[in-house]
């Protein structure tokens, strides 16, 4: 495992060390690995993320390195195995999540996407759509605090357009 | 999961559209339309989901059509969406056997979503159809995963057949002329690695020809499968077999060297005499197999018939179902021709006879499936247990609602150690 380790700084100033295996979960950081030649004794600013969240990202990042290196280390395991290892990986990622507010989920879902985090977009988003599942339009309002700024009438016409979504 | 949570202020509508449109990717398109009552910035976000599923939500078999309500509602979504890429196409639906205009309608929406590079499509239509296929369907360059069904009539296919990214092909229930199956259709597919064909290709083709399918399911088991036919198998990099079908007369050539796991459910019939050897010479190096009760009674017919079984050498696990003493039978010549034997799953006691002794074996595993807890069955257990010598592993699932059942059957279960076996071996009750 390399034991490379890379610092990151939070736009509130919060510094954070991390593995360079896991920071390379984000295509952004990677990318600014590669290219830009990262200075060992040198912070990198990510301006969009605050410390708070990037405390998650860190936090996402060290559990998947690890189940990563697994991967490659058994790859001969059993069936049985890999379920109870993806298993795992499951229940931490449903504890995870259920562990911060709908907020912080956002934040989390807009600093993944800065830092170009793929499963953890995917993660985030499919957390959310779980929370809009089987709701009406009004129980997604209220969850979100979403104002209908539509007249009645709007709100009528658009029904009807697309009456078989609202059958 | 977070059904309690609640926002204090709308942070949502301030994502960026795109990931929002990707959040309602993940959600059935009814219900993504659905958003767009929500407030005026969510009015068009879910155009921008790029999976899509339609379901007419009827499932009456009859001559029930898709209603025009069903056909403005895709219309209009595939209108919105322009010629955004998208990914997943499902429908689900009726067409009208003699509605051309319903038939061109869906023809359109298939058109549509190929044109704009579609990797994943389902297309599930409900009730007596007959549906031809629009050919562009056939040379899609972008499709990976392709699943059609029921009624669907393939026709005479156009040679041009091309999907050069396809790697899971699902079919169930679909009509072709003879030999498009596999003379054309698998032909143009240079890179599938799973195919399942489910209730038949009619006709049936006589042989599954592939160089790079690894998984296989065919499942014939219908009531216009009773004619006498032949089936081979030329599948060099099949590692997966799942086959289910009357036991036929021939199977003339069976190719499938690389296979690893097969699981065969074979029926008999009364109007031909089978012939298994091909196939069971075939599946001689598989590690795992799984006999269901007929295939077991099938093939030990077939042996008394004067089928020769060939020596299983790899053969770790084998998954076992018998309903009388013939199976039990063909276990005990199973368990002389296969040396590397060590996890062995029963499903069902019930047709042992505790007078078949069996001949010694490496087995260290012992599953059994489907157990009533009966008297009867502990019984058999016992006494089936006592011609394993090996047992390091005893695992029972129990089939039975009663509490009090349970925990008394676990008890006796969890007795057995010491008693009929080793007290090292380890017995572990699960409930199902």
């Amino acid at each position: 495992m390399s034991s490379n380790m890379i610092m990151l700084k939070s736009s509130d100033g919060a510094s954070f060390e991390i593995e360079e295996a896991a920071a390379r979960k984000s295509k952004i950081i990677a990318n600014m690995i590669e290219v830009e030649c990262v200075d060992e004794d040198k912070a990198i600013p990510l301006q969009n993320v605050t410390g708070n969240i990037l405390a998650l990202v860190i936090e996402y990042c060290n559990k998947h390195i690890v189940d990563d290196d697994d991967d490659v280390a058994t790859e001969e395991a059993s069936e049985e195995e890999e379920e109870a290892k993806k298993k795992k990986v499951d229940d931490w990622e449903a504890e995870f999540m259920n562990s911060m507010s709908l907020e912080t989920m956002f934040e989390l879902l807009l600093a993944a996407n800065y830092l170009n985090i793929k499963s953890l977009i995917d993660l985030v988003c499919q957390t959310i759509a779980n929370n809009i599942k089987d709701k009406t339009p009004e129980e997604v309002r209220k969850i979100f605090s979403i104002e209908n700024d539509f007249t009645p009438e709007e709100e009528e016409e658009i029904r009807k357009e697309n009456a078989w979504a609202f059958g | 999961m977070n059904d309690k949570k609640k926002c204090s202020r709308d942070a949502i509508s301030w994502l960026p559209v795109e990931i929002l449109g990707k959040i309602l990717s993940l959600l059935p398109t009814k219900q993504a339309v659905s958003t767009s009552v929500l407030s005026k910035n969510w009015r068009y976000v879910f155009r921008l989901v790029d999976s899509l599923d339609f379901d007419d939500g009827n499932d009456k078999q009859g001559w029930y059509v898709f209603p025009e309500s069903f056909k403005s509602f895709v219309d209009r979504t595939l209108a919105l969406q322009g010629d955004f890429p998208i990914k997943k196409f499902t429908i689900k639906c009726h067409v009208g056997k003699y509605n051309e205009s319903q038939k061109a309608c869906v023809g359109r929406w298939i058109r549509n979503v190929i044109d704009r590079g579609v990797s994943e499509m389902e297309l599930t239509f409900k009730g007596p159809g007959d549906y031809v296929l629009p050919h562009q369907l056939l040379a899609s360059k972008t499709l990976v995963k392709l699943s059609l069904g029921t009624h669907i009539y393939l026709g005479k296919l156009p040679s041009f057949v091309s999907l050069p990214s396809l790697k899971f092909l699902f079919l169930d229930t679909i009509f072709s002329e003879h030999e498009a199956f596999g003379e054309v259709l698998l032909a143009g597919c240079p890179v599938l690695e799973e195919l399942s064909v489910l209730h038949g290709i009619i006709p049936i083709p006589d042989t599954i020809s592939s160089r790079t399918v690894k998984r296989l399911l065919v499942d014939y088991q219908c009531a216009n499968a009773l004619s006498k036919r032949h089936l081979s198998f030329n599948l060099p990099n099949l590692v997966y077999l799942d086959y289910s079908d009357f036991a036929l007369c021939k199977y003339p050539q069976v190719n499938l060297e690389s296979l690893r796991e097969a699981k065969l459910d074979l029926h008999p019939t009364d109007f031909w005499r089978p012939n298994l050897m091909n196939l069971i010479m075939g599946i001689e190096n598989v590690e795992i197999l799984h006999l269901s009760p007929v295939a077991v009674d099938v093939i030990y017919l077939c042996c008394k018939d004067g089928l020769f079984l060939p020596m299983f050498n790899k053969l770790v696990n084998l998954s076992f179902g018998s309903e009388n003493k013939r199976g039990w039978e063909l276990l005990v010549d199973l368990f002389k021709l296969s040396p590397k034997l060590e996890n062995l799953t029963i499903k069902d006691l019930n047709g042992y006879t505790c007078d078949i002794s069996m001949p010694l074996n490496q087995v260290k595993v012992l599953h059994v499936l489907g157990y009533r807890a009966t008297s009867k069955e502990l019984k058999h257990l016992k006494r089936f247990l006592r011609e394993i010598v090996c047992i390091e592993v005893v695992q029972v699932d129990i089939l039975e609602d009663d509490d009090g059942k349970v925990l008394q059957a676990t008890n006796d279960l969890l007795m057995l150690p010491g008693v009929s076996v080793s007290s090292k071996c380890n017995v572990k009750v699960t409930r199902c």
